[in-house]
């Protein structure tokens, strides 16, 4: 079916909703995790998304780009309205999901180690960055790597080598002991 | 030749946690569990639900259901404009069943595929780990409530998660009727007929609920088979006692004796 006939039918067909999704979830989950860094404010972003594209689709107009840029618009708003919100408040919102079985403090503590690893690797110099996002985020191989940053394999290694020491400095630092 | 690219430094958990934290994808089951979510809401929304009945042997059931996934199930039809008015906000119409009479059958007959339930995705996450672990009691076995609350991940959460099992919506398709308290009575049933429709579903299904009793009654919580297994009662089918079954009153009595817990039934 084509985009433009599958949004409309969605508009009341279930069915047709749910392969929006399919054809748009993973690329709004990426686009939010880029924008957070953190996985399980992504996800919290990537619902509120459907849910608000849920009610909102009525007015969805067709400006000859792809639906998903609709979505990613969404997502982007919401972020920046809780940047706006979490700079007026110190406090964090707890996830109203999480476990019951997880002291609430648990959570924070690991998004926190999160967040603070993600700072960690900002502070490397830029090609360790690369390195490190590129093999560990994107899972790609030390070929690929040292392809996509034009080094040779042997670098790549050294340069992973490097970035994870320097990380690990950066992290016991922070007060993070490797366990966490 | 490709050499593993490994770099020689890392720590296999430093190695996992800078993947789990660095990879951009999303997790493919919260994809999932968001696609019934957002799926159940946007029928809901548009009130896209119907129901059919089905001749379910042991009382008569009436599904909701949106084409795809459950959102509620009752043996209670004739209070259904209430009950679908509390759960889902409107009372929907009787509508085509197509290919879900066929899941629910299947659900019924003890196999239940995790994207049939439409509630899982909206319910809090202890409830849904609730009914997720009771889904997984076999038929013909039932499971004590403080089970449900450990593989749910809170062992010390035995009330609720018995308040989440009384308010299952999917009740006979998330098996609720299999959580029975720890001394082995039936205990609570929140669907019509309580506590008689427990036993009826529980016998229909074959278990051996005189036996049950007769456990109860001597004070017998598990079942030692082989020499080094313990199991709640009827695991695997096995009511029969063996010339080697040794009855148990407790874990640590089991344990005492040099029993382990039987990784099926998982009673410890």
């Amino acid at each position: 079916m084509h985009e433009a006939a599958l949004i409309t039918a969605a508009r009341t067909d279930s069915d047709a909703f749910a392969r929006l999704y399919d054809n748009t979830a993973p690329e709004v989950y990426r686009f939010a995790f880029s924008l957070t860094r953190d996985h399980a404010r992504a996800e919290d972003v990537t619902s509120e998304v459907y849910r608000r594209a849920l009610t909102r689709l009525d007015r969805y107009e067709d400006r000859g780009k792809p639906f998903v840029a609709w979505l990613l618009t969404i997502a982007r708003n919401l972020v920046r309205d809780e940047a706006r919100r979490r700079s007026g408040r110190e406090t964090p919102l707890l996830d109203h999901d999480c476990r019951v079985d997880e002291w609430p403090g648990d959570g924070l503590l690991r998004a926190e180690a999160a967040g603070a690893l993600h700072v960690a690797v900002r502070r490397l110099p830029e090609v360790q960055q690369r390195v490190v996002v590129l093999r560990f985020g994107h899972e790609r191989s030390v070929r690929d790597v040292a392809d996509e940053i034009g080094k040779s394999e042997a670098a790549v290694k050294q340069l992973t080598y490097r970035a994870v020491t320097r990380l690990r400095e950066l992290m016991q630092e922070a007060g993070y002991d490797g366990t966490t | 030749m490709t050499a593993r690219p490994e770099p020689e430094n890392l720590t296999p958990e430093e190695e996992q946690r800078l993947r789990a934290q660095l990879r951009p994808e999303a997790d493919p089951a919260f994809l999932a569990r968001l696609r019934s979510q957002s799926r159940a809401r946007h029928a809901r929304h548009h009130r896209n639900l119907g129901w059919f009945d089905l001749n379910y042997e042991p009382n008569p059931i009436r599904v909701v259901h949106d084409g795809e996934l459950i959102h509620l199930v009752t043996n209670d039809p004739g209070h259904f404009r209430d009950i679908a008015g509390e759960q889902l906000g409107y009372v929907p119409e009787r509508g085509p069943d197509e290919d879900v009479r066929h899941r629910v059958e299947n659900a019924l007959a003890g196999e239940l595929r995790g994207d049939t339930i439409a509630y899982l995705g909206e319910l809090p996450s202890f409830h849904r780990h609730v009914l997720e672990a009771t889904a997984g009691i076999p038929r013909g076995e039932v499971r004590p409530y403080a089970w449900v609350a450990r593989l749910a991940g809170n062992a010390g959460a035995v009330r609720a998660a018995g308040t989440a099992l009384a308010h299952n919506p999917v009740p006979f398709i998330v098996p609720c009727h299999r959580v029975v308290k720890s001394d082995l009575e039936l205990g609570r049933y929140s669907a019509a007929g309580g506590t008689v429709t427990k036993e009826r579903i529980l016998r229909f299904e074959g278990l051996e609920v005189a036996r049950l009793a007769e456990m109860r009654a001597r004070g017998v919580r598990y079942l030692g088979h082989g020499g080094d297994t313990f199991c709640f009662p009827g695991c695997g089918g096995t009511w029969e006692p063996q010339d080697d079954t040794r009855t148990f009153r407790s874990v640590v009595e089991a344990r005492s004796l040099g029993y382990e817990p039987c990784s099926a039934c998982r009673p410890a």
